[in-house]
């Protein structure tokens, strides 16, 4: 399921972008005033999937502050709304891995076992019944959300950045500053994650 | 097919890929950005190792079960939260 990519671009023309750049950089507060009050919105949202509703304020807050303090530095190469979008993802990672949630290679995991030939080792349990009725049921949905809930960091960031924000790989790669291969890398792991999350409901599933 | 015979097999014939190789493609593989010549391999091992195909149906689940449940998690943005960072960051020099 993917939904309608957001645009963090859009929304604006480039000579509106050039006037509102132009007014940031000689300290207008109504160009402060006009840029926030489009990305506000926009950026709290990803914010707040990334950490939640109290650290999401203070990231966008920082972000909004820091990019008024540091307008000079940006280059034009992105723009100015993408430029902020980026400095929120990773001001929200940064909370993320604060929380002490990057402990990924702490996580063991049933699918990732292989035998000497590099066979995998999958239980036989029967027939899985399909996502709508195992959903039905309350363990198997406080699974999936626990098992989202204690994500390491950059697990979590990959999921948000790409099944609720929509962005393609190649672009979550480049908002976190990562290869490609270790984006894919880091989305495998984490639904690995959740499939091993799930492992005990498929188990009583199929029972 | 016992496992081990199958290990042999898919890691030594030609057009055959181990289940640890498998890895390497599943996210481009759901994604439908798989190179032609990869995505025979893929379906390829997967029609004859039945580990993975029991993977395969578990990794399906729990990722369509992950996005329900973080679609249902994700709530609008207050506009009271929208109104407190404006207020904050306008009212404050930078």
């Amino acid at each position: 399921m993917r939904r309608a990519k957001p645009d963090p671009s859009s929304g604006s023309s480039p000579a509106e972008d050039d006037a509102i750049l132009s007014g940031l950089r000689s300290g207008s507060k109504e160009a402060r005033a006009a840029l926030a009050g489009e990305l506000a919105g926009p950026l709290l949202r990803v914010a707040r999937r990334l950490v939640g509703d109290q650290d999401a304020q203070d990231c966008v807050q920082d972000a909004l502050l820091q990019a008024f303090r540091n307008v000079d530095r940006f280059e034009g190469r992105s723009s100015l709304r993408t430029w902020l979008y980026r400095i929120v993802v990773n001001a929200g990672l940064q909370r993320l891995r604060a929380r002490g949630r990057n402990r990924e290679d702490a996580l063991e995991n049933p699918y990732s076992e292989f035998d000497a030939s590099g066979c995998r080792m999958v239980a036989d349990v029967g027939d899985l019944p399909g996502v709508e009725d195992l959903l039905l049921r309350k363990e198997t949905r406080d699974c999936v959300r626990a098992a989202i809930d204690e994500l390491p960091a950059d697990y979590r960031a990959v999921i948000v950045l790409h099944h609720l924000e929509n962005h393609g790989i190649g672009e979550v790669a480049d908002l976190l500053d990562i290869t490609p291969g270790a984006a894919k890398m880091r989305l495998h792991r984490a639904r690995l994650a959740l499939a091993a999350a799930l492992e005990p409901v498929f188990r009583g599933a199929c029972e | 097919m016992k496992r081990r015979i199958r290990g042999v097999i898919m890691g030594r014939l030609p057009g055959m890929i181990t289940c640890r190789a498998l890895d390497e493609f599943i996210v481009d593989y759901l994604e439908g950005a798989l190179a032609e010549n990869d995505r025979v391999l893929f379906e390829r091992h997967i029609r004859f190792c039945p580990d993975c195909r029991r993977y395969l149906a578990r990794y399906r689940v729990a990722l369509e079960a992950g996005e329900r449940i973080l679609s249902e998690m994700d709530e609008p943005v207050p506009q009271e939260l929208v109104e407190a960072v404006l207020a904050a960051v306008t009212s404050r020099e930078p």
